[in-house]
């Protein structure tokens, strides 16, 4: 819900449309700054590599999408991206489903059991850990439980590593909400988990979005676990075709460039055109930080 | 609403993609390698290949093959002419191909062996990886592959004691590579610098010789650390073999001798002297190995270039695809000679990029026909014609289009010993961290005095245990 | 927060005084976090702590060797490359947030008063944050390249030409430059926080303030400021924290140098497990379980000082 600034602001700041213009211009500025670097990156995708060197700045002559099909049928990239999409979408789905009705239980105070607060503190304290301190033992543990190398060990690993933050943010949300609704649902005669079905996690979409378009991010730009995690070709992600593609074109910057396109263009194409609900999602759960 | 239409976008996405990864795990596109030999191979003794138990239906298999050389078009054309070779006799079997660049494959192999699972079944090895030997993760090859057309040389560079104490034959080695000083010969003319009859200068004259260089406005080195902080090592490597000679360089890296020594500083002052003039240049810190080839053969940046002869991987390809100009004249130039030197003449040489074969595969056999496919002359030849690098295997022709340069190297060379003395085999893992860090970048960068590189080094050297 | 409901007046479902704890509800519930939890989380770092008592070696299957407190030691008195490695990632820790924060609120603020353009403005300004580590990380390398980088380029077209060097290959420079980089990353995403806890603002106290003459510096002093302190609160913490975990973007640029300038706590870790000739898990463990407790208690500082001036619930 945004509301609209105060009106003395408004008119505060109308009076000075000079004001106003002469400001626009660092804005600007910022917004070259922003995102400068990855518009760069697009253009020098489109072109070729001999004319990068020459000019490093300047604009493509010709479109030119070779750079993209070669990336397509000889690097196997669709492989990757297929592999990301699996992992991301699995861990996205894990991840919502656990954290709301953990959160939930953790939330009402229906649900108050001894140890409830300490339980919550433990696992919002994880939040602190360094990846480091979780990965040698989840590569012996993976290893144990016969995971390793394989889409549904990844897909745990990142459910499990972003469940605390994802816990606290829906709990802050379900905990707000009144009880009033809850009750009324029961008294209709709802079981637990239609009450939450039906009414609770519906109610909870703010946070929810949070939730998904945070992990989005993270999940489909992850590099450090699934490095680790991972040897064999057809399990690979997209953030370590990356680092294959780097290895073999380490002076074709046009190449390298597509590289990163293609590993980015899925989120920021998503994000232009929802990116009120990325913003939104971002902010309607968060703000209960 | 909109949530469903992204969900729904998503599974669409992963459902179309799921369509298209078919063609991606095929077996990669076979390149044609440029042959420019004007005649084929002369048949020598057909190897004895190693007859597989008859299997009564061939099953589909697959053998998977980790590299490194990503970048190297011209030696992963010759691996790949061998996986072809050995496709043909067994079709059923898919070879699976990974290029990577050896930083990263390293690491990634040894989660995998740990893991006992996800590793590759034959894949490139070199001498930086040894501690895998003593694991017990690589198969020993003595009496497994019929080794009649590999030089004697290559198979002891590569027999050492394994897990259980016993000697074994842990790899089979493709390069050889030596450690050279590359100069562009028009630069040096054009800047009045005469080689010696002996390909070898003095030190004060190579000082000197470097000193002109950069007056001229152009770095006497190539070298740059971006990726690799070996590449800071060659001017510490040789300038120390020519002072100390092998056994004391030797004792130096183990960690046995002081840094403080009179001859070692006396070294180290005069690589000092170098750093002074610069001879590495302005983005030593950053540019990466790749990036550096193209700065020394292509853009006319610097005038020599140290490094391991396996320069021709990155340099010996079509100039489109980075390789060298069709008018640059390479040179070869021994390093500089020390007052009082005990190495003078000395040249360390090692069998480089290796195939090894995991002990745990499951398909050790094939993988084993593929290295004995790898391990005949045949493919030596190309290899030595192809890449114009040394190799392990015995070969029957030499150089096709880079006659030339092994010509020059013969001539560079003559009357030289060969010493077994790179640090990176023998410096424990602490000091070899100081000397990379401190020595191979720091001290070139003048991050450092000498004083304070000295002291650490030597701090580095007393807390090893 | 919580909203404890008095158990009696509405239960009337209920036959007793006291409702029962649905426990199916609360076990089924808690299930798969849990699972997911101890098994993933809480396990690896219980084992985490466990390794860093033993030398582990990896190629015998893990055969473990109790060493006592000797990691603890030698991390301690011999490795001055942790040392190292701690600072860095402390003066990041520590700076980001100056950097980011400020930067944030003003851009929150500005966007709060309707500039035109606002909705190009807001798309553009988060954007940073959707690239992965690595795209960021190659991307900005080509931008402070020595030879043909934006950085260097700019400053030459303006005649700074003494300012040009190699920004990811000097020692003073680098930590810098890589802190430049996060905070490009990071001031979207605080901005856009920040401009929802703005909207959520009662207009009154504004109007009210404008009606009384005040100026807008005055009216972000006494008015936004404080209204945000808990918003900016978290932000400060999550920054904080996250700047302790970063790995990707220093592997892919630096790898932890030039000469250790840019070694972090989290480069070094996994260097000494998997690119060490040593092959022991022991080791790092130690540094794993040592760099948490002092992530942790600073964190724990961080919100007590915080929490004095009732800024942070938890």
């Amino acid at each position: 819900m945004r509301n609209q600034p105060a009106a003395a602001i408004t008119s505060y700041l109308n009076r000075r449309g000079f004001v106003r213009l002469v400001l626009l211009v660092p804005l600007f500025g910022y917004t070259l700054f922003a995102a400068g670097p990855f518009l760069w990156t697009t253009i020098l995708s489109l072109r070729k590599t001999p004319e990068i060197y020459q000019n490093p700045y300047g604009l493509p002559t010709t479109i030119d999408l070779s750079h993209y099909l070669e990336a397509f049928t000889d690097f196997g990239y669709a492989l990757y991206m297929r592999n990301s999409l699996i992992v991301t979408i699995g861990a996205l789905v894990l991840i919502t489903l656990s954290a709301s009705m953990a959160a939930y239980v953790f939330a009402r105070a229906r649900f108050d059991f001894p140890l409830r607060e300490p339980l919550f503190l433990l696992i919002f304290l994880t939040i602190m850990f360094p990846p480091q301190i979780m990965i040698l033992a989840l590569f012996q543990i993976l290893i144990k439980i016969n995971l390793y190398n394989t889409h549904l060990g990844l897909i745990l690993v990142y459910a499990a590593t972003e469940l605390p933050l994802a816990i606290y943010l829906l709990r802050a949300f379900y905990a707000q909400i009144p009880q009033d609704i809850e009750d009324a649902a029961r008294i209709d005669g709802c079981s637990d988990f239609m009450l939450f079905r039906r009414v609770m996690f519906p109610i909870a979409r703010p946070a929810v979005s949070t939730v998904l378009v945070l992990n989005l991010i993270r999940f489909w730009n992850e590099f450090l676990y699934a490095s680790v995690l991972i040897t064999k070709k057809e399990i690979r992600t997209l953030p370590l075709a990356i680092m294959f593609f780097m290895g073999e074109q380490y002076q074709d910057v046009g190449m390298l460039a597509t590289g990163l396109m293609i590993s980015s263009l899925p989120i920021i194409i998503l994000y232009i055109f929802l990116s009120e609900q990325f913003i939104k999602g971002m902010t309607a759960g968060a703000l209960k930080m | 609403m909109k949530l469903r239409v992204f969900f729904v976008m998503l599974i669409v996405l992963s459902l179309t993609f799921s369509a298209c990864t078919t063609k991606a795990t095929e077996t990669p596109v076979v390149e044609e390698p440029p042959t420019e030999e004007p005649e084929p191979a002369k048949p020598t003794d057909k190897p004895v290949v190693v007859e597989p138990t008859e299997v009564p239906t061939l099953e589909p298999v697959t053998l998977t093959f980790w590299s490194h050389w990503a970048e190297e078009d011209n030696k992963k054309a010759v691996l790949q002419y061998a996986i072809d070779k050995f496709q043909t006799e067994h079709p059923n079997v898919t070879v699976d191909v990974t290029w990577w660049q050896k930083a990263d494959m390293f690491p990634a192999m040894r989660n995998a062996f740990t893991a006992g699972e996800g590793f590759p079944d034959i894949f490139y090895f070199d001498r930086g990886g040894l501690e895998f030997i003593d694991a017990g993760w690589l198969a020993d090859l003595t009496n497994a592959i019929d080794w009649s057309e590999v030089k004697e040389g290559a198979i002891l560079g590569w027999t050492r004691p394994g897990p259980d104490g016993k000697d074994g034959v842990w790899a089979m080695a493709l390069e050889m590579a030596t450690d050279e000083i590359y100069y562009n010969k028009a630069m040096f003319a054009d800047l009045g610098i005469d080689v010696p009859d002996d390909y070898q200068f003095t030190a004060d004259e190579f000082y000197d010789i470097c000193v002109k260089i950069r007056e001229a406005g152009i770095d006497p080195f190539a070298n740059a650390v971006g990726d690799y902080a070996i590449m800071g090592h060659y001017i510490y490597s040789y300038v120390l073999l020519a002072q100390l000679g092998a056994d004391d360089l030797i004792s130096l890296w183990k960690g046995e001798k002081s840094w403080k020594d009179p001859e070692v500083v006396e070294a180290l002052e005069y690589i000092q002297s170098l750093y002074d003039i610069p001879v590495y240049g302005e983005s030593f810190s950053t540019m990466q190995l790749g990036e550096s080839h193209v700065y020394f053969h292509t853009e006319d940046g610097a005038a020599m270039f140290l490094l391991g002869s396996w320069y021709t991987g990155r340099a010996f390809v079509d100039p489109a695809e980075g390789g060298q100009p069709e008018s640059f004249q390479l040179g070869f130039l021994r390093y500089p000679a020390m007052p009082n030197g005990k190495g003078n003449d000395l040249k360390v040489s090692l069998v480089s990029g290796s195939i090894a074969v995991a002990e745990m595969s499951e398909q050790k056999d094939l993988a084993l026909e593929l290295l004995q496919v790898m391990a005949s002359t045949e493919v030596g030849n190309k290899w030595v014609t192809d890449t114009a690098v040394a190799t392990g295997i015995k070969t029957t022709e030499v150089g096709g289009k880079f006659q030339w340069y092994f010509e020059e190297f013969d001539k560079t060379h003559v009357g030289q010993q060969y010493a077994n003395a790179f640090y990176g085999l023998i410096m424990p893992a602490d000091l070899k961290d100081a000397f990379e860090n401190i020595l191979c970048v720091g001290l070139p960068l003048g991050e450092i005095t000498l004083e304070d590189a000295i002291e650490q080094m030597e701090e580095a050297r007393l807390a090893l245990e | 927060m919580e909203i404890k409901s008095p158990f009696l007046a509405k239960e009337h479902k209920y036959k007793h005084a006291k409702p029962k704890r649905p426990w199916r509800t609360i076990l089924l519930f808690l299930a798969p976090t849990l699972v997911l939890y101890f098994g993933l989380i809480f396990y690896p770092v219980v084992r985490t702590v466990y390794n860093s008592f033993h030398t582990l070696d990896m190629t015998r299957g893990m055969e473990e060797q109790f060493v006592g407190f000797e990691n603890y030691e030698d991390l301690f008195g011999k490795d001055k490359t942790f040392k190292l490695a701690t600072q860095h990632s402390l003066i990041w820790g520590f700076v980001s947030p100056f950097l980011e924060i400020p930067l944030a609120l003003i851009l929150a603020l500005i966007l709060y008063f309707k500039v035109p353009f606002e909705r190009l403005f807001r798309i553009a300004w988060f954007s940073p944050i959707l690239l992965s580590y690595v795209v960021v990380g190659i991307v900005f390398r080509w931008v402070f390249n020595n030879e043909w980088g934006v950085i260097n380029t700019i400053l030459s077209s303006i005649g700074l030409d003494a300012l040009t060097q190699n920004w990811l290959g000097t020692t003073e420079t680098a930590l810098p430059s890589l802190i430049f980089v996060t905070t490009w990353m990071f001031t979207g995403f605080n901005m856009v926080i920040l401009l929802a806890a703005l909207h959520s603002l009662p207009t009154e106290l504004v109007d009210a303030a404008r009606v009384d003459g005040a100026s807008i510096p005055r009216m972000v002093r006494s008015i936004f400021v404080p209204l945000l302190q808990r918003t900016i609160a978290s932000l400060l913490i999550l920054c904080f924290i996250g700047k302790m975990k970063i790995f990707d973007l220093v592997w892919v640029m630096t790898k932890g140098g030039p000469m250790w300038a840019t070694e972090t706590v989290s480069t070094y870790v996994i260097k000494r497990a998997f690119h060490w000739r040593t092959l022991d898990l022991g080791y790092p463990s130690a540094i794993a379980v040592l760099w948490f407790i002092v992530i942790f208690c600073l964190s724990l500082i961080i919100t007590r000082l915080l929490r004095r001036r009732e800024l942070v619930e938890f």
